[in-house]
């Protein structure tokens, strides 16, 4: 886990998250196109 | 302020100093007043000028020396940027931003740095470093955030106008919350230059205030974008006929949990554009989960990151709630956030496709009223959503594609609440839709703040 920290409260905090994120990441994965590129910077 | 109510929204301001320079003074010793007398039990300022800072021909400029206050998240030379925090406290800022500079460029005075959620990191706007910003129409009622102080600064007349920040509704809600106008603007219309980043992805400058025609003065006077900047685009700038608009109303999730005031109103509000000769058409907003997702992951990853080193630092120096939401960042997997990048790509393509059918959307602001202080939850249509996610839930969407959003307020509920409007169009498309906001805006009330328009004394609390 990339936290950076070894402070357990922070770790207690992330570690509630993670279930989370890999959900929504989940659906993000179902969602884009195989070939869809990367673009970075804001707005459309 | 009584009598005066007029001259405060900046563009009568404008029209009054003109005709009577001296008001310059007088309307700062009115301001002033009013920030003394109302600030204390607000919070709507960290940050209080003696005298506002402008330029000293500003009476030549645009502006006229319009008391405008800016959100303490952007820089003002020589002075804190605290971003709300504890930790940046003793900050001083070396270098105006961009926009202020602009700002004051163009004739305006700024008369202080206004109070928001830590960071900008939130949606109530209740700080624990600088006091909770007070909701002035009910003292135990939060403001919004991230950019309360803004909204209740604008509500209560202690600026004209004030510039907030935008990552996921942090202008529109404070704005809808406190019955002002709120302006997100396209992406990257007003630079970001200069303002502390929460998210550089999804971070929006822009303006709240007393009437749609002072938010796209300002816009138009201290933009980037070349594009907006056009002259002509601001003479052409006129509230627009609606005859013939197409309007669409969501017929998926913005509508699904809407407090029954927000939603009378809204109705009402619809009704009033069908009866100038607009069209209600239906929409379906593709895959709405999808969006919150994609909002949630990019904002958390480029907010533990940017605040990495000084999270590891002092991390118990940040608010309860600030910490949780940073720890919950840097646990994100680059690979999520790289996910979470390539969908928006695509989740804007289809976000763009609606406006193949119609010319702008209607929704609800928020979807609730001002929440209480202590409340964690609210209950809507009988099911209980936690503050967080009930303010965010119109909101968010538009920061994700960048799109430009108007929050207007358009009436208040049984128990003097106000309520409010928010219309979007597609991307940079910002003229159109002020067009539209500025008749819309004519339709529901005088160019003033509802709260200006119904204190017939002044503010007593």
């Amino acid at each position: 886990m990339a936290l950076f920290t070894d402070d357990e409260e922070l770790l207690g905090l992330a570690g509630k998250a993670l279930e989370r994120i890999r959900k929504m990441t989940e659906n993000l994965l179902e969602f884009v196109g195989f070939e869809e590129p990367l673009e970075v910077g804001g707005g459309g | 302020m009584t009598s005066k109510t007029k001259e405060w929204t900046v563009i009568d301001f404008i029209g009054r100093v003109s005709r009577d320079p001296a008001w310059l003074e007088e309307s700062y010793q009115i301001v002033k007043d009013r920030v003394e007398r109302l600030n204390n039990s607000l919070h709507a300022f960290i940050t209080v000028f003696s005298h506002p800072i402008r330029l000293k021909d500003c009476l030549r400029r645009p502006l006229a020396g319009a008391p405008v206050a800016v959100k303490d998240i952007m820089h003002v030379e020589g002075h804190p940027t605290t971003a709300g925090s504890k930790i940046l406290k003793n900050y001083v800022a070396e270098k105006s931003a961009e926009v202020v500079e602009r700002l004051l460029a163009a004739g305006g005075a700024v008369n202080g740095k206004t109070n928001l959620h830590e960071f900008a990191f939130g949606v109530t706007n209740k700080n624990p470093h600088y006091g909770d910003c007070i909701n002035p129409w009910k003292r135990d009622r939060v403001s919004g955030g991230s950019s309360g102080g803004s909204a209740v600064a604008v509500a209560t007349g202690m600026a004209l106008a004030a510039l907030g920040t935008d990552t996921a509704g942090s202008i529109r809600i404070p704005a809808s919350l406190c019955g002002v106008y709120g302006f997100k603007p396209s992406y990257e219309t007003i630079s970001r230059e200069g303002v502390l980043p929460l998210s550089w992805s999804l971070d929006h400058v822009g303006y709240l205030g007393n009437s749609v025609r002072d938010l796209a003065l300002l816009t138009f006077l201290t933009a980037r974008k070349p594009a907006f900047r056009d002259l002509r685009g601001f003479k052409a700038f006129r509230a627009a006929r609606l005859k013939g608009l197409k309007v669409g109303v969501p017929k998926n999730y913005f509508l699904d949990f809407v407090e029954e005031d927000v939603r009378r109103n809204f109705e009402k509000t619809l009704d009033l554009l069908s009866g100038e000769g607009a069209s209600l058409l239906d929409v379906v907003f593709p895959r709405p989960d999808l969006f919150r997702d994609c909002r949630h992951i990019i904002v958390h990853s480029e907010a533990a990151a940017f605040h990495l080193k000084m999270f590891r630092e002092r991390h118990r120096d940040y608010g309860e709630d600030v910490r949780a939401r940073l720890a919950e960042g840097l646990a994100i997997p680059a690979s999520s956030y790289i996910t979470a990048l390539r969908s928006r790509k695509a989740l804007i393509r289809e976000f763009r496709s609606l406006f193949k059918n119609v010319d702008i959307i209607a929704v609800p602001t928020t979807v609730v009223t001002a929440p209480r202080l202590d409340a964690s939850t609210v209950e809507v249509a009988g099911v209980e959503l936690d503050v967080r996610s009930a303010l965010l839930r119109n909101t968010e969407f538009f920061n994700v594609v960048g799109a430009p959003a108007l929050a207007m307020p358009n009436g208040f509920s049984r128990d003097g609440l106000p309520t409010s409007i928010q219309l979007v169009s597609d991307i940079g498309t910002d003229w159109r839709l002020l067009s539209v906001g500025a008749r819309l805006e004519t339709l529901l009330s005088p160019s003033v703040s509802p709260w200006m328009k119904a204190t017939t004394q002044d503010i007593r609390f």
